[in-house]
């Protein structure tokens, strides 16, 4: 198993994430749907953030993650709308900066990743373009190739279907089995749109309130 | 490369990147520097020091801002004035360690600018005739003060 999570729980405002129990195999997407409010992000960024906010045990990899969070981090994408760049820089001058932080960093697959996520038909991704003029669309596809570029395992997408055309939608789950077939890799996918994981994700938990109501094979009655 | 090194290369390729904006912040602390450590030369327990208060205040003023001016490109985004560790949340750096890299910065920095601050004031007092303990306490005093201001302004995140 990639990721193992068990009984996590964490207090937040307005509500509390109880007894997570899941894992995501590797080369596969595990997808979780739910309202808004029922603790998703929340859920990723317990995952993603070096601070310890919740009680239960992350496990990536067989390592506790919290326990070399850092150095587990190499291996992880958080991948969002919010997710936080120097956006007043352009994506080559953002892969410059951050680089140095990645053990394993491969400029050609940056550049080939780039180059090949042609999710609007013909264009490859803008990098001399400040992040902050990038459409939706080019700035995920910006952090798909940065996330590819340092060769990772587990990616986090934080509802990054929502509003997307069905051409683009198409494409990038296309892109997303390119890389679960080869790059040994495992998605955690959030979602509102329950059916979209039903039709795309291997498994589908369904989040309700903090809680994790339901985990299964997608496609497999509730 | 060790985590350290990490951080290193990233201010070296921030410094390149942001290069305008990090050259402005340069000449604002030099400027700040340098009038705080000409005021400074005024000494303590001259006569009529009473009435330069207002002097003393000044030049902590400036020395004050050019501590910010030194370290702020390493803390926010000069463009937008976001904190470059909020940026930095999901990527792989230990930001325990990014901080005492900061701090190393501030205090290489205030140890130089201690330095020049101290000689001015002896020069000062010693010009006036005025020489006493609290010539060397006071810029001492001052570096302290100005330590722990950097030390606010660096943060714990």
């Amino acid at each position: 198993m990639l990721l193992e999570l068990k009984d996590v729980c964490g207090a937040e405002k307005g509500f509390c994430l109880q007894n997570i129990t899941f894992e995501v195999p590797e080369g596969y997407l595990v997808g979780l749907a739910g309202k808004n409010g029922a603790g998703k992000t929340t859920l990723l960024h317990y995952i993603a953030d070096e601070k310890k906010r919740y009680t239960g045990s992350i496990r990536f990899s067989g390592e506790e993650l919290h326990a070399s969070h850092t150095k587990l981090m190499n291996k992880i994408a958080f991948v969002a709308d919010e997710t936080p760049f120097f956006k007043m820089y352009t994506g080559r001058q953002n892969a410059q900066l951050l680089a140095p932080f990645y053990e394993e960093w491969d400029w050609e697959l940056f550049y080939q990743a780039a180059e090949e996520q042609s999710m609007s038909a013909g264009s490859g991704l803008k990098l001399d373009r400040p992040l902050a003029k990038l459409s939706r669309g080019e700035y995920l596809r910006f952090q798909m190739a940065f996330a590819i570029a340092h060769h990772t395992r587990l990616y986090l997408l934080d509802e990054v279907t929502g509003g997307m055309d069905p051409v683009f939608r198409r494409e990038f789950f296309r892109l997303i089995h390119r890389i679960l077939e080869k790059e040994d890799a495992s998605v955690l996918m959030t979602t509102h749109i329950q059916e979209e994981l039903e039709e795309k994700a291997d498994y589908a938990g369904i989040l309700e309130e903090g809680r994790l109501i339901s985990f299964r094979e997608a496609g497999q009655p509730l | 490369m060790t985590d350290q090194e990490r951080i290193l290369a990233f201010d070296r390729e921030l410094a390149v990147v942001s290069e305008e904006k990090i050259l402005s912040y340069k000449i604002l602390y030099i400027i700040s520097s340098i009038l705080g450590c000409f005021i400074s030369v005024f000494p303590i327990g001259a006569e009529g020091s009473e009435n330069m208060k207002v002097i003393y205040v000044l030049a902590w003023m400036f020395l004050g801002m050019a501590v910010m001016f030194r370290i702020q490109p390493y803390i926010y985004m000069i463009e937008n004035s976001v904190r470059i560790s909020t940026v930095l949340v999901y990527i792989p750096v230990d930001k325990a360690l990014l901080r005492r890299v900061r701090r190393g910065y501030l205090r290489r920095y205030l140890i130089k600018l201690g330095i020049v601050v101290l000689i001015f004031q002896q020069i000062g007092a010693l010009i006036d005739g005025c020489w006493s303990v609290w010539n060397l306490i006071y810029p001492v005093a001052l570096i302290c003060f100005l330590y722990l201001e950097g030390l606010a302004y660096i943060g714990k995140k």
